[in-house]
């Protein structure tokens, strides 16, 4: 399962899918949120380009998820989408069981990861959870970057710059990918 | 322009003015910033590295009114390492007339290997 989210984020997943071998990572799901209309469109033509290059490269699929939260929306508001985007997330983590997620930032990937977290606690499937921090991110990391750190739900976590491998040391450094 | 109030006006650049354009939305303005001999843009992640992807001198300007401001500390760092400048609205003036492109350093393009080695490894692949 593959989290996209708008802009940035989006341009920094397709280079590191770009050099992940696409025949192990099969099927692949591409998760965004349902406001955004790049991502999903970037993914399609990375898997058309891979197509091109490969005879097998597996299958794709597109998804979009309710966002928790649009930015600026108010409180009261927030807890009935983010209850609404927690359920949408755990039908779609049911129907996918994805055993990697890969996620770099955006907001989209929490309920996911959370729900992935507690499929892991309570056995029901096993995801292999990794998240690697915008490269925006120099000196702190980003909220979701953060709980995930903190809440230690992610196996692995990677940051761009090393500063941020300073600050927190369970985080793995691997230079820059953009 | 955006979700700003002030609109340039549009100038041919007769006796000795700039030449202005504008527009609000291009797919692509891969085009404009190849044929550029100095981009000056906000402090997007995507804006910057397609910039220095084309080695362009690049003056980045951060909104210090923005709330989310995380988008500094990209520029900032990359200011430091001497791959642009930085500057802010009220600066922008100085930092143009000021500016020794010379001095610029080359931003070298990331890699994503390491990390998809090290995913590959997690999961047992052989890499």
């Amino acid at each position: 399962m593959i989290v996209l989210g708008s802009g940035g984020h989006t341009a920094e997943m397709i280079n590191l899918l770009a050099v992940l071998q696409m025949d192990r990572f099969n099927p692949r799901y591409y998760v965004a949120a349902a406001t955004d209309n790049m991502s999903l469109q970037k993914a399609r033509v990375l898997e058309s380009s891979l197509r091109d290059k490969d005879e097998f490269v597996g299958t794709s699929h597109f998804m979009q998820i309710y966002r928790s939260r649009e930015v600026g929306q108010s409180f009261i508001t927030s807890i009935g989408t983010t209850l609404i985007a927690l359920t949408h997330a755990l039908w779609l983590m049911f129907r996918i069981r994805p055993q990697v997620i890969l996620c770099n930032g955006p907001g989209t990937c929490i309920p996911l990861c959370m729900i992935a977290f507690l499929f892991k606690v309570f056995g029901i499937t096993s995801s292999s959870i990794f998240y690697i921090e915008s490269i925006a991110r120099v000196k702190r990391l980003s909220l979701s970057g953060l709980l995930l750190y903190k809440l230690r739900m992610a196996d692995q976590l990677f940051v761009q710059w090393p500063q941020l491998k300073k600050q927190y040391p369970r985080s793995n450094y691997v230079g820059r990918l953009m | 322009m955006g979700r700003g109030s002030y609109i340039p006006m549009k100038s041919a650049g007769e006796d000795g003015f700039v030449s202005v354009d504008y527009f609000t939305f291009s797919p692509s303005i891969a085009d404009h910033l190849k044929s550029a001999s100095l981009v000056i843009s906000h402090a997007g992640s995507g804006s910057i590295f397609e910039t220095l992807r084309l080695r362009k001198p690049l003056i980045v300007v951060v909104n210090e009114d923005l709330m989310d401001n995380h988008q500094s500390e990209l520029a900032e760092e990359l200011a430091e390492r001497k791959h642009l400048f930085c500057a802010r609205p009220q600066t922008l003036f100085n930092t143009i007339s000021e500016m020794d492109t010379e001095n610029l350093v080359v931003y070298e393009p990331g890699d994503a290997s390491p990390v998809a080695r090290f995913i590959n490894r997690f999961l047992g692949f052989s890499t």
